[in-house]
């Protein structure tokens, strides 16, 4: 095919020169200040991973505890984001929250992408079958788009975090792994392979210490880029009572939870949950996007 | 360009045996879900219970299983549901008109919405207009869809006492304007993440192609600007829209069903859904067997669709 | 009706005014399919109604019924898609066909006990073996290939011996290991035999079930295929059509076998899944009925439309119930009576039901004089001691180190609400730490109550119309399986078959009063945690209804529309 859809895709290594070169720090803050949105989306980003962290020993109540708040109590100073049936703090709910999503999206963005991109160095750098392996099962799985493959884990697993994670990792698997591929055909054809080549390097070597360390990078690119994604994939999952436990303090459970109530003038019960979900895929996105903007130059404007 | 095209349509059919066959057996591997558990209750007898394993086909071995499914499958009988014991075919045919109508309205809302806003964008390039775009393009990514729709059904009926359309499908072609009433509002809101992808794919293929030598020289001939942006312009940064409405189309799948479900619209989506809670195992393979070929269909008539606008695409 | 929404919503509003004021009793409880999860008993065979009218309402309200108001069309909600309108292939379509399209021999409400006859005549009972029954005069729909023909007794025996072959709708074990073999005598008699004398065989779980028990014609019973496409029954409704098992429209069945009944000309349901859309779907009257899950949506209904609409209120008999383990360091009594003292109660109900619930036994208090009395359930499940409680577990040396397992169902928000709340109280109150796991009811059902897979299970009881079922998981077996949690006890095993054996109705009323008593005494594991007070909406010029006589009340033809 001649024409290359994924332009996003081919991108150059700057990245990787980013680190090494004196100066970085300057460099980050020139970075920054091009990117102003990037870094904002950063911080956002940043906070909810803080709180996923250390969530559980910030709320000022346990997110699970009954009859701490007023039973669908509206927001107070005491209980920012009011309570919900059981009485359970929202606002520690909705900070609990960001551990379970934030988890959950992680670990399918990791497994998969991680494991796409060791599929798509192997296919580029030793082609021939294993290439071929690669590219036809990217090709089988694109038929796969995500709804069929959920329904279909959960028809076959049941319902659960487990199949949820493997769901969204193998939709990140492919996507990653053609990437790698391309950019380790790039590099594996670049003049200073073929120079370590001619002086006698085996192949595993420049695999390991040449290639491997110059791709590489892309791959946080890939996670970075699709974690907004799988946040969306995981919370709608949640919602449709797929996933997580009902009970668990996440947003998409929060949110199907509460769906009657919120009708009845507690607003609070669905909106603070969905803001969070909003904001935390608008910090994954954006900061996606400036990374990519930064190291794909013919993006960048 | 002919004998790529038949090398595709070749390649159709073994991914779609290659799919049906792994779905086939990952359903069946000795840790999956057991379809007969959902039909057994406390009174079940063992002689009942196998009986119920037979009645499903069940009881035979996978590889067995298979052959008489595949067998059945080429004469064009896709099995019946478990759940219901209804003709699997039959039960999907009768509810799509709700769901094509759901895809086909969201795809033309975001089309329509996004491409002219990301036109718009690329020509006021920088000026409040783009920045609010982007704006709208990073909420829009960012709202997850089923949150938009219960603000729906929340916030109007807060504020102004304003109740949603609620589920029951009137046909278009017998009451259209009841019908749009219906579809309208939810399919508005479900295409806004697709119409931000399209803001910022247009606004970024139209820049892209803007800095081109060839509409430099365009400009630079006398043609109108306006001109410029719709011959020149649109023409080449087609195919980027082109390919986005495709992925779209396979991502509003899942935004169907959320719609059908939050809205009680007893739809494919809905009905899958449900299937796939109940391990219902001829509808899944149904669904795995049909969106492998649809996929691969829409694949192929998005890349002839780059031949179709940019001869420059050969395909060999 | 003209259809209203949100667009011509005022215009709604004002029809709504001129109808007010004609707030009347009662309710076609034919919400049946319209409520979730809500009323806590959605599989029950008894369809839990949130209020049933009687099928013979009050002598008052039929008098003065003028013939014109006898040609509504009742609107209900139906809560989920069919997956098929086949009722041998569903318990949702199963049920609600049984109380609108098919017939039955006799019907026996759980509030009297006592069996009315419906199609037969008569009923004996020669020996506890043997049921003669003799049919009255009924007429099938008027559809092909049946055409209206007269019900006769080989029509009954094929239905009956098709139902019992029926895998997916037979909810009790009678029909399989108690029914022996069903012969058509002549034109007008059967008779049935039973391989085991049953004391409970005559209730709507057993011979009496609304779903096994329907009368179809015997050319259908024989390939209850047919009935994926074509419904018909002997009925007080006539099928119509549907679309895609949503939507159904029925029309009143013109050769029914009590004359001029029913005075509904049809009923037509509506899908509406979500509960806020029923509610909205209500006030714009949309549909008649509502099942309402809670207090506050009583509350609002009451404050927006005031007495234009009935409210019916009525004690569930589906009883929230935690089970444990029953062998091990379980056995011991002390443990349940500890678990139980450790419960609070009224923090569910009023966590759950924002205070509308109930304390109850193991039998429900719907059922009178079966179920406990009000002091006797202070006296055991219905205590909350948490110091008596720690004293009580301490001394039996139970391992408050070990995590432990409970399951509950999935999807359902109140069944994530109730075993969280257990989870919380017995980690405050006895320092036991519990691990929610939520299982989808397939393997729930399968893995986790028949195999015996868990340390805490919960979930809300089916609203039985049989005291028996009740207590019936105290046995050694329970429908032919181990008990559910390995809790054995010879006493209490005995006493379960005696009361099965025993056919004075007070004598057996009495045997299940007291082997509640005695469960408590012995530590069977199965906790009885209250009962939710359920509540339906209903318009008020839906009339002819008299409420809290359960499924029985679906049967009633003389609900009428009066509306302007």
């Amino acid at each position: 095919m001649a024409v290359d859809t994924s332009s996003s895709v081919a991108l150059s290594y700057e990245w990787a020169h980013l680190g090494g070169r004196p100066g970085r720090l300057r460099r980050l803050g020139r970075v920054a200040r091009q990117q102003p949105l990037g870094v904002f989306g950063c911080l956002v980003l940043g906070t909810f991973v803080f709180l996923g962290i250390f969530g559980p020993y910030i709320t000022p109540h346990d997110p699970r505890e009954l009859s701490v708040a007023p039973q669908l109590g509206d927001p107070t100073w005491s209980h920012p984001f009011g309570g919900n049936q059981n009485g359970q703090d929202m606002f520690s709910r909705v900070i609990a929250g960001a551990r379970v999503s934030l988890t959950i999206s992680a670990a399918a963005i990791f497994i998969g992408a991680a494991s796409g991109s060791f599929l798509g160095i192997l296919g580029g750098y030793y082609g021939r079958w294993i290439d071929y392996v690669v590219q036809r099962g990217g090709e089988a799985f694109a038929a796969f788009p995500g709804l069929t493959l959920y329904l279909l884990l959960i028809a076959a697993f049941g319902q659960g975090v487990k199949t949820i994670i493997i769901a969204i990792a193998i939709g990140a698997l492919f996507g990653g792994s053609r990437v790698l591929r391309g950019a380790t055909i790039v590099e594996s054809r670049s003049a200073y392979v073929e120079a370590a080549r001619s002086v006698g390097c085996s192949e595993n070597r420049i695999l390991l210490r040449h290639v491997i360390p110059n791709v590489l990078p892309l791959t946080i690119i890939i996670m970075s880029g699709a974690l907004g994604g799988a946040i969306l994939a995981e919370s709608a999952l949640a919602f449709l009572g797929l996933g997580v436990e009902p009970g668990t303090p996440s947003w998409g459970i929060d949110i199907s939870a509460n769906l009657t109530l919120a009708r009845f003038g507690n607003w609070h019960l669905v909106v603070f949950p969905g803001l969070a979900i909003s904001l935390v895929v608008l910090g994954s996105n954006l900061l996606g996007d400036a990374l990519r903007d930064v190291l794909d130059p013919r993006l960048r404007r | 360009m002919r004998r790529y095209m038949l090398r595709r349509m070749a390649y159709i059919p073994l991914i779609v045996v290659v799919v049906s066959f792994l779905t086939f057996f990952v359903l069946r591997l000795p840790w999956s879900v057991d379809p007969a558990t959902v039909y057994i209750n406390q009174n079940t007898t063992p002689e009942q219970e196998a009986a119920i394993r037979a009645d499903l086909g069940i009881d035979k071995p996978a590889w067995e299983q298979f052959v008489v499914w595949m067998g059945d499958v080429l004469t064009g009988d896709m099995g019946r549901t478990f759940r219901g014991d209804q003709p699997v075919m039959d039960e999907i045919t009768r509810r799509l008109p709700v769901t094509l109508e759901i895809l086909i309205l969201s795809v033309v809302f975001s089309t329509i919405i996004g491409v002219p806003l990301g036109i718009l964008c690329a020509v006021k390039q920088n000026t409040w207009l783009d920045y609010a775009c982007r704006f709208m393009v990073v909420f829009g990514q960012s709202v997850p869809a089923f949150f938009l729709l219960i603000l729906l059904i929340v916030l109007p009926s807060i504020w102004w006492n304003y109740a949603p359309p609620i589920g029951g499908h009137v046909s278009i072609f017998e009451d259209p304007v009841e019908n749009l009433r219906l579809y309208v509002p939810p399919t508005l809101l479900l295409s806004a993440a697709g119409a931000a992808g399209m803001i910022r794919i247009t606004r970024s293929s139209m820049l892209e192609v803007f800095r081109q030598d060839y509409m430099r020289t365009a400009r630079a001939k006398g043609l109108d600007g306006r001109a410029v942006v719709f011959s020149h312009g649109l023409r080449n940064s087609l195919i980027p829209i082109v390919t986005i409405i495709g992925a779209e189309i396979t991502i509003l799948f899942f935004g169907s069903l959320i719609l059908e479900q939050i809205f009680s619209i007893n739809g494919v989506g809905q009905f899958l859904f449900i299937s796939a809670t109940v391990a219902d195992f001829p509808v899944v393979q149904f669904l795995v067997f049909y969106t492998a070929i649809i996929v691969m269909l829409l694949n192929l008539l998005i890349d002839l669709s780059y031949a179709l606008i940019d001869p420059r695409v050969k395909y060999s | 009706m003209e259809r209203t929404n949100y667009w011509s919503r005022t215009i709604s509003r004002r029809r709504l005014m001129a109808v007010s004021g004609t707030a009347g009793a009662g309710l076609a409880a034919l919400a049946l399919t319209g409520c979730g999860d809500d009323d806590d008993s959605d599989d029950s065979p008894g369809g839990e109604t949130p209020a049933g009218g009687s099928p013979q309402p009050s002598a008052s309200a039929e008098a003065q019924v003028p013939d014109s108001k006898k040609n509504g069309t009742l609107l209900s909600r139906q809560g989920a898609a069919f997956a098929s309108i086949n009722p041998y292939k569903g318990l949702d379509s199963g049920l609600l066909w049984g109380f609108t399209i098919f017939d039955h021999l006799f019907y026996t409400p759980y509030d009297t006990g006592v069996r009315e006859l419906f199609l037969a005549s008569k009923i004996e009972t020669p020996d506890p073996l043997t049921i003669n029954a003799t049919i009255g005069e009924g007429f099938f729909h008027n559809k092909a290939p049946v055409n209206g023909r007269a019900i006769k007794a080989t029509d009954v025996k094929a239905s009956l011996e098709s139902a019992s072959k029926q895998t997916r709708i037979s909810n009790s074990s009678w029909w399989t290991t108690i029914l022996s073999s069903v012969a058509a005598t002549d034109d007008k008699n059967i008779t049935v035999k039973l391989k085991a004398p049953d004391a409970w065989t005559f209730t709507s779980t057993n011979f009496g079930s609304p779903i096994a028990g329907s009368i179809i014609p015997e050319e259908i019973a024989l390939d209850p295929d047919r009935m994926d496409t074509a419904l018909i029954g002997s009925g007080r409704y006539e099928f119509v059509s549907h679309e895609n098992g949503t939507n159904f429209q029925l029309k009143r069945a013109e050769n029914w076998r009590i004359k001029g009944e029913p005075w509904l000309a049809g009923i037509n349901y509506k899908l509406i899944q979500e509960q806020a859309l029923a509610l909205t779907a209500f006030s714009a009257e949309e549909i008649y009925s509502v099942a309402l899950s809670n207090k506050l949506e009583r509350d609002q209904l009451v404050q927006q439309h005031g007495k234009d609409v009935d409210i019916d209120t009525d004690v569930s008999r589906s009883v929230w119930t935690v089970v444990h383990r029953g062998d091990g360091q379980w056995a011991n009594p002390k443990v349940m009576q500890a678990i139980s003292r450790a419960l609070d109660r009224q923090e569910f109900i009023d966590l759950m039901n924002f205070g509308d619930g109930e304390l109850s036994g193991p039998v429900p208090p719907p059922f009178g004089s079966q179920a406990l009395t009000e002091a006797e359930i202070t006296g055991t499940w219905g205590k909350t001691d948490i110091a008596e409680a720690k004293a009580l577990l301490s001394s039996t040396g139970f391992d408050t180190s070990k995590e432990y397992i409970l399951k509950f169902i999935t999807p359902g928000e109140r069944g994530a609400q109730f075993a969280q709340i257990v989870q919380q109280q017995l980690k405050q109150n006895l320092g036991i730490n519990i691990k929610l796991v939520g299982e989808d009811f397939g393997n729930w059902l399968a893995q986790s109550l028949y195999g015996s897979g868990f340390d805490f299970i919960t979930f809300p009881s089916l609203a039985y119309d049989d005291p028996s079922s009740y207590v019936g998981a105290y046995g050694k077996t329970i429908g032919g399986r181990p008990n559910w949690a390995g809790f054995v006890n010879e006493e209490l095993d005995a006493a379960i078959l005696e009361q099965k054996a025993t056919f004075n109705d007070e004598a057996r009323n009495k045997l299940v009063h007291d082997i509640q008593l005695k469960a408590w005494e012995l530590g069977a594991p199965y906790i009885p945690v209250f009962v939710a007070i359920s509540n339906s909406a209903t318009w008020g010029f839906v009339k002819g209804r008299v409420t809290g006589r359960g499924s029985y009340g679906l049967f009633n033809g003389r609900v009428y529309l009066d509306q302007a």
